[in-house]
Protein backbone atom coordinates (compact mmCIF):
# COMPACT_ATOMS: atom_id res chain seq x y z
CA UNK A 1 0.00 0.00 0.00
CA UNK A 2 1.34 3.38 -1.03
CA UNK A 3 -0.61 6.59 -0.48
CA UNK A 4 -0.12 9.36 -3.00
CA UNK A 5 -1.75 12.80 -2.81
CA UNK A 6 -1.91 14.99 -5.92
CA UNK A 7 -2.73 18.69 -6.20
CA UNK A 8 -3.68 20.62 -9.34
CA UNK A 9 -4.22 24.38 -9.18
CA UNK A 10 -2.70 25.38 -12.53
CA UNK A 11 -5.96 25.53 -14.46
CA UNK A 12 -9.48 26.96 -14.11
CA UNK A 13 -10.18 24.53 -11.29
CA UNK A 14 -8.79 23.49 -7.93
CA UNK A 15 -8.41 19.75 -7.47
CA UNK A 16 -7.04 17.16 -5.07
CA UNK A 17 -6.84 13.39 -5.54
CA UNK A 18 -5.70 10.64 -3.19
CA UNK A 19 -4.58 7.27 -4.51
CA UNK A 20 -3.68 4.02 -2.81
CA UNK A 21 -1.41 2.45 -5.43
CA UNK A 22 -3.70 2.52 -8.48
CA UNK A 23 -6.96 2.87 -6.60
CA UNK A 24 -8.59 6.27 -6.35
CA UNK A 25 -9.60 6.69 -2.70
CA UNK A 26 -10.94 10.24 -2.88
CA UNK A 27 -11.16 13.07 -5.35
CA UNK A 28 -12.42 16.65 -5.01
CA UNK A 29 -12.38 19.29 -7.67
CA UNK A 30 -14.10 22.63 -8.03
CA UNK A 31 -14.20 24.95 -11.00
CA UNK A 32 -12.72 28.34 -10.25
CA UNK A 33 -10.80 31.06 -12.05
CA UNK A 34 -9.43 32.55 -8.86
CA UNK A 35 -9.46 31.81 -5.14
CA UNK A 36 -7.28 28.67 -5.25
CA UNK A 37 -5.40 30.08 -2.25
CA UNK A 38 -8.65 30.03 -0.27
CA UNK A 39 -10.02 26.64 -1.31
CA UNK A 40 -6.98 24.36 -1.59
CA UNK A 41 -6.41 23.66 2.15
CA UNK A 42 -10.10 22.84 2.64
CA UNK A 43 -10.14 20.48 -0.35
CA UNK A 44 -7.09 18.63 0.98
CA UNK A 45 -8.73 18.42 4.39
CA UNK A 46 -11.98 17.07 2.96
CA UNK A 47 -10.09 14.34 1.08
CA UNK A 48 -8.34 13.35 4.31
CA UNK A 49 -11.58 13.47 6.32
CA UNK A 50 -13.42 11.37 3.75
CA UNK A 51 -10.81 8.61 3.89
CA UNK A 52 -9.84 8.91 7.55
CA UNK A 53 -6.19 9.20 6.49
CA UNK A 54 -3.88 11.57 8.33
CA UNK A 55 -1.41 13.82 6.52
CA UNK A 56 1.59 12.10 8.11
CA UNK A 57 0.56 8.75 6.63
CA UNK A 58 0.88 9.93 3.03
CA UNK A 59 3.91 8.50 1.22
CA UNK A 60 4.17 10.97 -1.68
CA UNK A 61 2.92 14.41 -2.56
CA UNK A 62 2.74 15.55 -6.13
CA UNK A 63 1.77 18.87 -7.62
CA UNK A 64 1.13 20.19 -11.11
CA UNK A 65 3.96 22.60 -11.98
CA UNK A 66 2.59 23.84 -15.34
CA UNK A 67 2.26 24.88 -18.08
CA UNK A 68 -0.69 26.87 -16.74
CA UNK A 69 -1.65 29.93 -14.75
CA UNK A 70 1.51 31.30 -13.11
CA UNK A 71 -0.33 32.33 -9.94
CA UNK A 72 -2.20 29.03 -9.78
CA UNK A 73 1.04 27.07 -10.22
CA UNK A 74 2.70 28.98 -7.38
CA UNK A 75 -0.25 28.41 -5.03
CA UNK A 76 -0.06 24.65 -5.53
CA UNK A 77 3.74 24.51 -5.47
CA UNK A 78 4.08 26.65 -2.31
CA UNK A 79 1.46 24.56 -0.53
CA UNK A 80 2.99 21.24 -1.61
CA UNK A 81 6.48 22.37 -0.59
CA UNK A 82 5.09 23.50 2.77
CA UNK A 83 3.56 20.03 3.23
CA UNK A 84 6.88 18.45 2.26
CA UNK A 85 8.76 20.60 4.77
CA UNK A 86 6.37 19.79 7.60
CA UNK A 87 6.14 16.06 6.92
CA UNK A 88 9.52 15.25 5.42
CA UNK A 89 7.66 13.57 2.56
CA UNK A 90 9.00 13.06 -0.96
CA UNK A 91 7.37 15.56 -3.33
CA UNK A 92 7.08 15.41 -7.12
CA UNK A 93 6.44 17.98 -9.81
CA UNK A 94 4.04 16.80 -12.54
CA UNK A 95 3.42 18.70 -15.79
CA UNK A 96 -0.08 19.59 -17.01
CA UNK A 97 0.57 17.28 -19.99
CA UNK A 98 1.51 14.37 -17.75
CA UNK A 99 -1.65 15.07 -15.73
CA UNK A 100 -3.63 14.95 -19.00
CA UNK A 101 -2.19 11.52 -19.88
CA UNK A 102 -2.68 10.54 -16.19
CA UNK A 103 -0.20 7.64 -16.02
CA UNK A 104 2.83 6.38 -17.93
CA UNK A 105 1.52 5.22 -21.34
CA UNK A 106 2.65 1.88 -22.77
CA UNK A 107 2.78 3.22 -26.34
CA UNK A 108 4.33 6.53 -27.46
CA UNK A 109 2.06 9.50 -26.91
CA UNK A 110 2.18 13.14 -27.93
CA UNK A 111 0.21 15.20 -25.40
CA UNK A 112 -1.12 18.56 -26.60
CA UNK A 113 -2.84 21.44 -24.87
CA UNK A 114 -3.46 24.82 -26.53
CA UNK A 115 -0.93 27.57 -25.94
CA UNK A 116 -2.03 30.18 -28.49
CA UNK A 117 -5.29 29.54 -30.32
CA UNK A 118 -5.73 32.75 -32.26
CA UNK A 119 -4.39 32.80 -35.85
CA UNK A 120 -1.84 33.41 -37.19
CA UNK A 121 0.22 32.14 -34.23
CA UNK A 122 -1.42 28.85 -33.36
CA UNK A 123 0.69 26.80 -30.96
CA UNK A 124 0.43 24.00 -28.44
CA UNK A 125 2.28 22.96 -25.34
CA UNK A 126 3.50 19.53 -26.23
CA UNK A 127 5.25 16.66 -24.50
CA UNK A 128 6.29 13.23 -25.77
CA UNK A 129 5.74 10.39 -23.37
CA UNK A 130 6.37 6.66 -23.39
CA UNK A 131 6.40 4.68 -20.19
CA UNK A 132 8.19 6.88 -17.70
CA UNK A 133 10.36 8.38 -20.44
CA UNK A 134 9.28 11.99 -20.80
CA UNK A 135 10.50 14.85 -22.96
CA UNK A 136 10.49 18.34 -21.51
CA UNK A 137 7.31 20.24 -22.44
CA UNK A 138 7.89 22.41 -25.52
CA UNK A 139 5.94 24.89 -27.60
CA UNK A 140 4.89 23.33 -30.90
CA UNK A 141 3.58 25.39 -33.80
CA UNK A 142 0.42 24.00 -35.38
CA UNK A 143 2.23 24.23 -38.73
CA UNK A 144 4.77 21.68 -37.50
CA UNK A 145 2.24 19.15 -36.21
CA UNK A 146 2.72 16.87 -39.21
CA UNK A 147 6.41 16.47 -38.33
CA UNK A 148 5.56 15.10 -34.92
CA UNK A 149 2.49 12.96 -35.56
CA UNK A 150 2.70 9.60 -37.30
CA UNK A 151 0.95 6.27 -37.14
CA UNK A 152 3.38 5.22 -34.38
CA UNK A 153 2.34 7.87 -31.93
CA UNK A 154 -1.11 8.60 -30.56
CA UNK A 155 -2.25 12.12 -29.80
CA UNK A 156 -3.85 12.91 -26.45
CA UNK A 157 -5.35 16.39 -26.22
CA UNK A 158 -7.84 18.57 -24.40
CA UNK A 159 -11.24 19.36 -25.99
CA UNK A 160 -10.25 22.97 -26.70
CA UNK A 161 -7.32 21.77 -28.85
CA UNK A 162 -9.40 19.59 -31.17
CA UNK A 163 -10.53 22.15 -33.75
CA UNK A 164 -7.08 23.59 -34.28
CA UNK A 165 -5.54 20.14 -34.64
CA UNK A 166 -8.16 19.17 -37.23
CA UNK A 167 -7.33 22.27 -39.25
CA UNK A 168 -3.71 21.24 -39.53
CA UNK A 169 -3.83 17.42 -39.50
CA UNK A 170 -5.97 15.56 -42.01
CA UNK A 171 -8.15 12.97 -40.31
CA UNK A 172 -6.29 12.65 -37.00
CA UNK A 173 -7.16 10.00 -34.44
CA UNK A 174 -7.39 11.87 -31.20
CA UNK A 175 -7.78 10.72 -27.63
CA UNK A 176 -9.65 13.68 -26.15
CA UNK A 177 -9.57 14.11 -22.38
CA UNK A 178 -10.01 16.75 -19.71
CA UNK A 179 -7.16 17.63 -17.37
CA UNK A 180 -8.06 16.82 -13.77
CA UNK A 181 -6.23 16.39 -10.49
CA UNK A 182 -6.86 12.64 -10.85
CA UNK A 183 -4.00 12.57 -13.36
CA UNK A 184 -1.47 14.03 -10.93
CA UNK A 185 -0.75 11.49 -8.14
CA UNK A 186 -0.51 8.32 -10.25
CA UNK A 187 2.87 9.15 -11.81
CA UNK A 188 4.53 9.18 -8.41
CA UNK A 189 4.05 5.42 -8.17
CA UNK A 190 6.04 4.76 -11.33
CA UNK A 191 8.80 7.34 -11.54
CA UNK A 192 12.26 6.20 -10.50
CA UNK A 193 13.70 8.21 -7.59
CA UNK A 194 16.52 9.50 -9.81
CA UNK A 195 14.02 10.69 -12.42
CA UNK A 196 11.88 12.91 -10.17
CA UNK A 197 10.96 16.35 -11.45
CA UNK A 198 11.43 18.90 -8.65
CA UNK A 199 8.23 20.56 -7.39
CA UNK A 200 9.31 23.85 -8.98
CA UNK A 201 7.15 25.98 -11.25
CA UNK A 202 7.57 25.30 -14.94
CA UNK A 203 7.23 28.75 -16.47
CA UNK A 204 6.86 28.66 -20.19
CA UNK A 205 7.37 32.38 -20.70
CA UNK A 206 9.84 34.92 -19.36
CA UNK A 207 8.47 37.66 -17.10
CA UNK A 208 7.19 40.63 -19.04
CA UNK A 209 9.59 43.37 -17.97
CA UNK A 210 11.64 46.01 -19.73
CA UNK A 211 15.04 47.04 -18.31
CA UNK A 212 15.08 50.58 -16.94
CA UNK A 213 16.83 53.36 -18.80
CA UNK A 214 17.33 56.85 -17.43
CA UNK A 215 15.71 59.37 -19.80
CA UNK A 216 18.82 61.51 -19.28
CA UNK A 217 21.44 59.04 -20.46
CA UNK B 1 -15.29 37.05 5.18
CA UNK B 2 -14.03 37.43 8.74
CA UNK B 3 -10.28 37.82 8.79
CA UNK B 4 -9.94 36.17 12.14
CA UNK B 5 -11.83 33.48 13.98
CA UNK B 6 -11.90 33.62 17.78
CA UNK B 7 -10.31 30.76 19.67
CA UNK B 8 -9.89 30.14 23.36
CA UNK B 9 -7.85 32.78 25.09
CA UNK B 10 -4.24 31.72 25.57
CA UNK B 11 -2.66 31.81 28.98
CA UNK B 12 -0.83 35.11 28.46
CA UNK B 13 2.19 34.33 30.62
CA UNK B 14 3.17 30.98 29.15
CA UNK B 15 5.87 31.16 26.50
CA UNK B 16 4.72 30.83 22.90
CA UNK B 17 6.85 30.15 19.84
CA UNK B 18 5.63 31.67 16.58
CA UNK B 19 6.94 31.40 13.03
CA UNK B 20 6.47 34.49 10.85
CA UNK B 21 6.79 34.56 7.05
CA UNK B 22 7.02 37.74 4.95
CA UNK B 23 6.79 37.69 1.11
CA UNK B 24 4.79 40.78 0.18
CA UNK B 25 7.43 42.65 -1.80
CA UNK B 26 11.05 41.87 -2.69
CA UNK B 27 12.27 40.13 0.46
CA UNK B 28 11.63 36.49 1.30
CA UNK B 29 11.95 36.52 5.07
CA UNK B 30 11.11 34.34 8.05
CA UNK B 31 11.69 34.46 11.79
CA UNK B 32 11.02 32.33 14.85
CA UNK B 33 9.92 34.43 17.82
CA UNK B 34 9.49 33.45 21.44
CA UNK B 35 6.99 35.55 23.40
CA UNK B 36 6.90 35.27 27.17
CA UNK B 37 5.13 37.69 29.51
CA UNK B 38 4.73 40.04 26.56
CA UNK B 39 8.48 40.15 25.95
CA UNK B 40 9.55 39.12 22.42
CA UNK B 41 12.80 37.36 21.62
CA UNK B 42 13.91 36.45 18.10
CA UNK B 43 15.38 32.94 18.16
CA UNK B 44 16.37 32.89 14.51
CA UNK B 45 15.70 34.77 11.29
CA UNK B 46 16.57 34.86 7.60
CA UNK B 47 16.06 37.70 5.14
CA UNK B 48 16.68 36.73 1.50
CA UNK B 49 16.70 39.86 -0.60
CA UNK B 50 15.89 39.93 -4.32
CA UNK B 51 17.68 43.24 -5.03
CA UNK B 52 19.85 41.67 -7.72
CA UNK B 53 16.84 40.22 -9.55
CA UNK B 54 15.19 43.64 -9.88
CA UNK B 55 18.24 45.86 -10.34
CA UNK B 56 18.09 46.03 -14.13
CA UNK B 57 14.47 47.21 -14.03
CA UNK B 58 14.89 50.08 -11.57
CA UNK B 59 11.99 48.83 -9.48
CA UNK B 60 10.32 45.68 -8.21
CA UNK B 61 8.80 43.64 -11.05
CA UNK B 62 5.83 41.71 -9.59
CA UNK B 63 6.23 38.54 -11.68
CA UNK B 64 9.98 38.37 -11.04
CA UNK B 65 9.32 38.86 -7.30
CA UNK B 66 6.67 36.13 -7.19
CA UNK B 67 8.99 33.69 -8.96
CA UNK B 68 11.84 34.37 -6.58
CA UNK B 69 9.58 33.87 -3.54
CA UNK B 70 8.33 30.54 -4.92
CA UNK B 71 11.91 29.41 -5.51
CA UNK B 72 13.20 30.00 -2.00
CA UNK B 73 10.33 30.34 0.49
CA UNK B 74 10.48 26.78 1.83
CA UNK B 75 14.27 26.81 2.17
CA UNK B 76 14.18 30.20 3.91
CA UNK B 77 11.75 28.72 6.46
CA UNK B 78 13.86 25.60 6.84
CA UNK B 79 17.03 27.64 7.44
CA UNK B 80 15.18 29.88 9.91
CA UNK B 81 14.05 26.88 11.96
CA UNK B 82 17.60 25.55 11.91
CA UNK B 83 19.07 28.85 13.12
CA UNK B 84 16.43 29.04 15.87
CA UNK B 85 17.21 25.47 16.92
CA UNK B 86 13.58 24.35 16.70
CA UNK B 87 11.54 21.98 14.54
CA UNK B 88 8.11 22.47 12.96
CA UNK B 89 6.62 20.55 15.90
CA UNK B 90 7.91 23.17 18.38
CA UNK B 91 5.96 26.00 16.73
CA UNK B 92 2.69 27.05 18.43
CA UNK B 93 1.30 29.05 15.50
CA UNK B 94 2.26 29.91 11.93
CA UNK B 95 1.90 33.54 10.87
CA UNK B 96 2.32 34.94 7.36
CA UNK B 97 1.72 38.25 5.66
CA UNK B 98 -1.64 37.91 3.88
CA UNK B 99 -1.69 41.48 2.53
CA UNK B 100 -1.35 44.21 1.51
CA UNK B 101 1.33 43.79 -1.15
CA UNK B 102 2.20 42.11 -4.42
CA UNK B 103 -0.34 39.34 -4.46
CA UNK B 104 1.75 36.69 -6.22
CA UNK B 105 4.37 36.83 -3.50
CA UNK B 106 1.87 37.14 -0.66
CA UNK B 107 0.21 33.92 -1.80
CA UNK B 108 3.50 32.00 -1.74
CA UNK B 109 4.24 32.86 1.89
CA UNK B 110 0.65 32.41 2.95
CA UNK B 111 0.29 28.97 1.31
CA UNK B 112 3.57 27.85 2.91
CA UNK B 113 2.26 28.86 6.34
CA UNK B 114 -1.14 27.27 5.71
CA UNK B 115 0.53 23.97 4.76
CA UNK B 116 2.73 24.03 7.86
CA UNK B 117 -0.25 24.87 10.10
CA UNK B 118 -2.48 22.23 8.58
CA UNK B 119 0.18 19.53 8.80
CA UNK B 120 0.97 20.21 12.44
CA UNK B 121 -2.60 20.88 13.58
CA UNK B 122 -1.62 24.35 14.86
CA UNK B 123 -3.27 27.68 14.06
CA UNK B 124 -2.56 29.81 11.02
CA UNK B 125 -2.55 33.59 11.45
CA UNK B 126 -2.84 35.92 8.45
CA UNK B 127 -1.02 39.12 9.37
CA UNK B 128 -1.50 42.60 7.93
CA UNK B 129 1.97 43.61 6.71
CA UNK B 130 1.32 47.19 7.88
CA UNK B 131 0.49 45.98 11.38
CA UNK B 132 3.85 44.24 11.35
CA UNK B 133 5.57 47.57 10.62
CA UNK B 134 3.33 49.42 13.09
CA UNK B 135 4.34 47.12 15.96
CA UNK B 136 7.97 46.63 14.87
CA UNK B 137 9.55 49.12 17.33
CA UNK B 138 8.25 46.93 20.16
CA UNK B 139 10.55 44.11 18.98
CA UNK B 140 13.54 45.92 20.43
CA UNK B 141 12.07 48.16 23.17
CA UNK B 142 8.82 48.28 25.18
CA UNK B 143 7.17 51.30 23.51
CA UNK B 144 3.90 51.97 25.33
CA UNK B 145 0.53 52.50 23.59
CA UNK B 146 -0.63 54.97 22.41
CA UNK B 147 2.07 56.18 20.05
CA UNK B 148 2.28 58.14 16.83
CA UNK B 149 3.57 56.17 13.87
CA UNK B 150 5.09 57.48 10.66
CA UNK B 151 5.13 54.55 8.28
CA UNK B 152 7.38 55.26 5.31
CA UNK B 153 8.28 52.54 2.81
CA UNK B 154 8.31 51.72 -0.88
CA UNK B 155 4.60 50.96 -0.82
CA UNK B 156 3.23 53.09 2.00
CA UNK B 157 3.42 56.52 3.53
CA UNK B 158 1.05 57.39 6.34
CA UNK B 159 0.59 58.77 9.83
CA UNK B 160 -1.19 56.38 12.18
CA UNK B 161 -2.22 56.76 15.81
CA UNK B 162 -1.48 53.34 17.32
CA UNK B 163 -3.76 52.99 20.34
CA UNK B 164 -3.40 49.26 20.90
CA UNK B 165 -3.29 45.94 19.06
CA UNK B 166 -5.72 46.29 16.15
CA UNK B 167 -6.56 49.89 17.08
CA UNK B 168 -5.18 52.10 14.37
CA UNK B 169 -6.40 55.51 13.30
CA UNK B 170 -5.22 56.99 10.01
CA UNK B 171 -4.31 60.64 10.49
CA UNK B 172 -2.87 61.30 7.04
CA UNK B 173 -1.55 59.51 4.00
CA UNK B 174 0.12 60.05 0.67
CA UNK B 175 -2.48 60.61 -2.01
CA UNK B 176 -0.31 59.15 -4.77
CA UNK B 177 3.21 57.64 -4.62
CA UNK B 178 4.77 56.31 -1.45
CA UNK B 179 7.90 58.12 -0.36
CA UNK B 180 10.12 55.08 -1.01
CA UNK B 181 8.70 54.99 -4.51
CA UNK B 182 9.77 58.63 -4.93
CA UNK B 183 13.32 57.64 -3.95
CA UNK B 184 13.30 54.72 -6.43
CA UNK B 185 11.91 56.81 -9.28
CA UNK B 186 14.33 59.65 -8.66
CA UNK B 187 17.24 57.20 -8.60
CA UNK B 188 15.95 55.71 -11.84
CA UNK B 189 15.69 59.15 -13.49
CA UNK B 190 19.25 59.97 -12.42
CA UNK B 191 20.57 56.51 -13.28
CA UNK B 192 21.79 55.96 -9.70
CA UNK B 193 20.69 52.33 -9.40
CA UNK B 194 18.27 50.27 -7.35
CA UNK B 195 17.13 50.28 -4.58
CA UNK B 196 16.80 54.03 -4.79
CA UNK B 197 16.85 54.88 -1.08
CA UNK B 198 20.45 53.91 -0.31
CA UNK B 199 21.59 55.06 -3.79
CA UNK B 200 20.21 58.58 -3.32
CA UNK B 201 21.44 58.78 0.28
CA UNK B 202 24.98 57.82 -0.76
CA UNK B 203 25.13 60.58 -3.39
CA UNK B 204 23.41 63.13 -1.15
CA UNK B 205 26.31 62.93 1.33
CA UNK B 206 28.60 64.72 -1.15
CA UNK B 207 26.01 67.15 -2.52
CA UNK B 208 24.74 70.64 -1.82
CA UNK B 209 21.19 70.33 -0.47
CA UNK B 210 20.33 73.88 -1.56
CA UNK B 211 21.54 73.46 -5.15
CA UNK B 212 18.09 73.16 -6.71
CA UNK B 213 14.63 74.13 -5.55
CA UNK B 214 12.02 71.38 -5.71
CA UNK B 215 8.28 71.70 -5.02
CA UNK B 216 6.85 70.73 -1.64
CA UNK B 217 3.39 69.52 -2.63
CA UNK B 218 0.54 69.87 -0.11
CA UNK B 219 2.81 71.55 2.44
CA UNK B 220 0.95 74.81 1.99
CA UNK B 221 -2.34 73.13 2.83
CA UNK B 222 -3.54 72.14 6.28
CA UNK B 223 -3.81 68.49 7.23
CA UNK B 224 -1.48 65.52 7.13
CA UNK B 225 -1.94 64.21 3.61
CA UNK B 226 1.12 64.15 1.37
CA UNK B 227 1.96 63.90 -2.33
CA UNK B 228 5.22 62.71 -3.90
CA UNK B 229 4.33 61.81 -7.48
CA UNK B 230 5.33 65.23 -8.86
CA UNK B 231 8.83 65.17 -7.42
CA UNK B 232 10.20 62.70 -9.94
CA UNK B 233 9.12 64.92 -12.83
CA UNK B 234 10.47 68.03 -11.09
CA UNK B 235 13.83 66.28 -10.61
CA UNK B 236 13.88 65.25 -14.27
CA UNK B 237 13.09 68.80 -15.41
CA UNK B 238 15.88 70.27 -13.28
CA UNK B 239 18.33 67.59 -14.36
CA UNK B 240 17.65 68.23 -18.05
CA UNK B 241 18.82 71.83 -17.63
CA UNK B 242 22.12 70.90 -16.01
CA UNK B 243 25.35 69.42 -17.18
CA UNK B 244 25.19 66.07 -15.41
CA UNK B 245 28.59 65.90 -13.79
CA UNK B 246 29.10 63.62 -10.80
CA UNK B 247 28.84 66.67 -8.57
CA UNK B 248 25.54 67.71 -10.19
CA UNK B 249 24.07 64.26 -9.49
CA UNK B 250 25.16 64.55 -5.86
CA UNK B 251 23.64 68.04 -5.65
CA UNK B 252 20.30 66.87 -7.07
CA UNK B 253 20.25 63.86 -4.73
CA UNK B 254 21.01 66.08 -1.74
CA UNK B 255 18.33 68.60 -2.72
CA UNK B 256 15.79 65.83 -3.24
CA UNK B 257 16.58 64.23 0.12
CA UNK B 258 16.36 67.59 1.87
CA UNK B 259 12.95 68.23 0.29
CA UNK B 260 11.64 64.85 1.48
CA UNK B 261 13.01 65.49 4.99
CA UNK B 262 11.36 68.91 5.13
CA UNK B 263 7.98 67.60 4.01
CA UNK B 264 8.01 64.66 6.42
CA UNK B 265 9.35 66.72 9.30
CA UNK B 266 6.77 69.49 8.90
CA UNK B 267 3.93 66.98 8.56
CA UNK B 268 5.26 65.08 11.59
CA UNK B 269 5.21 68.32 13.60
CA UNK B 270 1.55 68.82 12.69
CA UNK B 271 0.78 65.18 13.53
CA UNK B 272 2.40 65.51 16.95
CA UNK B 273 0.39 68.65 17.67
CA UNK B 274 -2.80 66.96 16.50
CA UNK B 275 -2.49 63.87 18.69
CA UNK B 276 -1.57 66.00 21.70
CA UNK B 277 -4.45 68.43 21.25
CA UNK B 278 -7.18 66.15 19.98
CA UNK B 279 -6.32 62.60 21.00
CA UNK B 280 -5.14 62.92 24.59
CA UNK B 281 -1.54 61.84 23.96
CA UNK B 282 -0.30 62.95 27.38
CA UNK B 283 3.14 63.22 29.01
CA UNK B 284 6.00 62.18 26.73
CA UNK B 285 4.27 60.05 24.11
CA UNK B 286 6.21 57.92 21.65
CA UNK B 287 6.91 58.91 18.06
CA UNK B 288 7.83 55.92 15.93
CA UNK B 289 9.26 55.77 12.43
CA UNK B 290 9.00 52.43 10.65
CA UNK B 291 9.37 51.09 7.12
CA UNK B 292 12.32 51.03 4.74
CA UNK B 293 12.67 54.83 4.37
CA UNK B 294 13.15 54.89 8.15
CA UNK B 295 16.65 53.65 7.38
CA UNK B 296 17.54 57.08 5.91
CA UNK B 297 19.94 58.73 8.36
CA UNK B 298 19.19 62.33 7.36
CA UNK B 299 15.50 61.73 7.98
CA UNK B 300 16.18 60.03 11.31
CA UNK B 301 18.30 62.95 12.46
CA UNK B 302 15.69 65.51 11.46
CA UNK B 303 12.85 63.60 13.13
CA UNK B 304 14.87 62.93 16.29
CA UNK B 305 15.39 66.68 16.70
CA UNK B 306 11.72 67.37 16.04
CA UNK B 307 10.59 64.77 18.60
CA UNK B 308 12.75 66.31 21.26
CA UNK B 309 11.42 69.83 20.43
CA UNK B 310 7.84 68.60 20.68
CA UNK B 311 8.33 66.51 23.82
CA UNK B 312 7.97 63.10 22.18
CA UNK B 313 10.29 60.14 22.73
CA UNK B 314 11.77 58.96 19.41
CA UNK B 315 11.80 55.29 18.46
CA UNK B 316 12.96 53.49 15.37
CA UNK B 317 13.48 49.77 14.97
CA UNK B 318 17.06 48.65 14.18
CA UNK B 319 17.79 48.93 10.44
CA UNK B 320 17.24 45.22 9.73
CA UNK B 321 13.68 45.52 11.11
CA UNK B 322 12.94 48.81 9.29
CA UNK B 323 12.85 47.12 5.91
CA UNK B 324 10.64 44.09 5.34
CA UNK B 325 11.39 41.19 7.68
CA UNK B 326 9.87 38.07 9.21
CA UNK B 327 10.39 39.16 12.82
CA UNK B 328 7.71 41.84 12.71
CA UNK B 329 5.24 39.39 11.15
CA UNK B 330 6.03 36.80 13.83
CA UNK B 331 5.55 39.48 16.52
CA UNK B 332 2.23 40.79 15.14
CA UNK B 333 1.13 37.15 14.75
CA UNK B 334 2.16 36.36 18.32
CA UNK B 335 0.22 39.36 19.67
CA UNK B 336 -2.87 38.25 17.74
CA UNK B 337 -2.37 34.67 18.93
CA UNK B 338 -2.18 35.46 22.64
CA UNK B 339 -5.27 37.63 22.35
CA UNK B 340 -7.12 34.65 20.89
CA UNK B 341 -7.26 35.68 17.24
CA UNK B 342 -6.32 33.18 14.57
CA UNK B 343 -7.33 32.91 10.92
CA UNK B 344 -9.29 30.26 9.03
CA UNK B 345 -7.35 28.25 6.43
CA UNK B 346 -9.56 29.72 3.70
CA UNK B 347 -8.33 33.23 4.39
CA UNK B 348 -7.91 35.12 1.11
CA UNK B 349 -4.80 37.11 0.27
CA UNK B 350 -5.60 40.83 0.07
CA UNK B 351 -3.63 43.07 -2.32
CA UNK B 352 -5.08 46.07 -0.48
CA UNK B 353 -5.73 46.04 3.23
CA UNK B 354 -5.66 49.44 4.95
CA UNK B 355 -4.77 49.45 8.64
CA UNK B 356 -7.60 51.82 9.44
CA UNK B 357 -10.32 50.13 7.40
CA UNK B 358 -13.14 52.34 8.63
CA UNK B 359 -11.46 55.54 7.45
CA UNK B 360 -10.34 53.97 4.18
CA UNK B 361 -13.92 52.95 3.46
CA UNK B 362 -15.69 56.15 4.42
CA UNK B 363 -13.00 58.59 3.35
CA UNK B 364 -10.46 57.00 1.00
CA UNK B 365 -7.47 59.26 0.27
CA UNK B 366 -5.58 56.90 -1.99
CA UNK B 367 -6.58 54.13 -4.37
CA UNK B 368 -10.04 52.82 -5.00
CA UNK B 369 -12.03 50.92 -7.60
CA UNK B 370 -12.61 47.19 -7.58
CA UNK B 371 -9.67 46.40 -5.34
CA UNK B 372 -10.60 48.98 -2.73
CA UNK B 373 -8.75 51.85 -1.10
CA UNK B 374 -5.07 51.66 -0.15
CA UNK B 375 -5.49 54.11 2.73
Amino acid sequence: MSLSLGIHTAGPFCGVALLDDDTLLAFREEKMRRGHDQFLPGLVQSVLDETGIVMGAIDRFSVCVGPGSFTGIRIGVAFARGLALANGTQTFGITSLEALVSKPPDRPVLALIPAKLRPPDQTFWAQRLQGTERSEPFELSANDLTDYVSSDISVVCTPDAVNTIRNFLPDPSLDVREITAKGVPCWANFIRPDDIRAPSPLYVRDPDAIPAKSPLL
Amino acid sequence: MATTAPIMEQAPDSAKIILGIETSCDETAAAVLRLENGVPEILGEVIASQFDDHKAYGGVVPEIAARAHADVCDSVVEETLKRAGVTVADIDAFAATSGPGLIGGVMVGMMTAKALAMSSGKPFIGVNHLEGHALSPRLSEPVEFPYLLLLVSGGHCQFIAVEGLGQYRRLGSTIDDAVGEAFDKTAKVLGLGFPGGPAVERRAKDGNPDAIKLPRPLLDRPGLDMSFAGLKTAVLREAQQMELTDQALCDIAASFQKTICEILTEKSRRAMQLVREEMNFAGEPGFVIAGGVGANQALRTSLTELASEEGFSFHAPPLKWCTDNGAMIAYAGAMRFISGQVSPLDLAARPRWPLDEASAETNPVFGGGKRGAKA
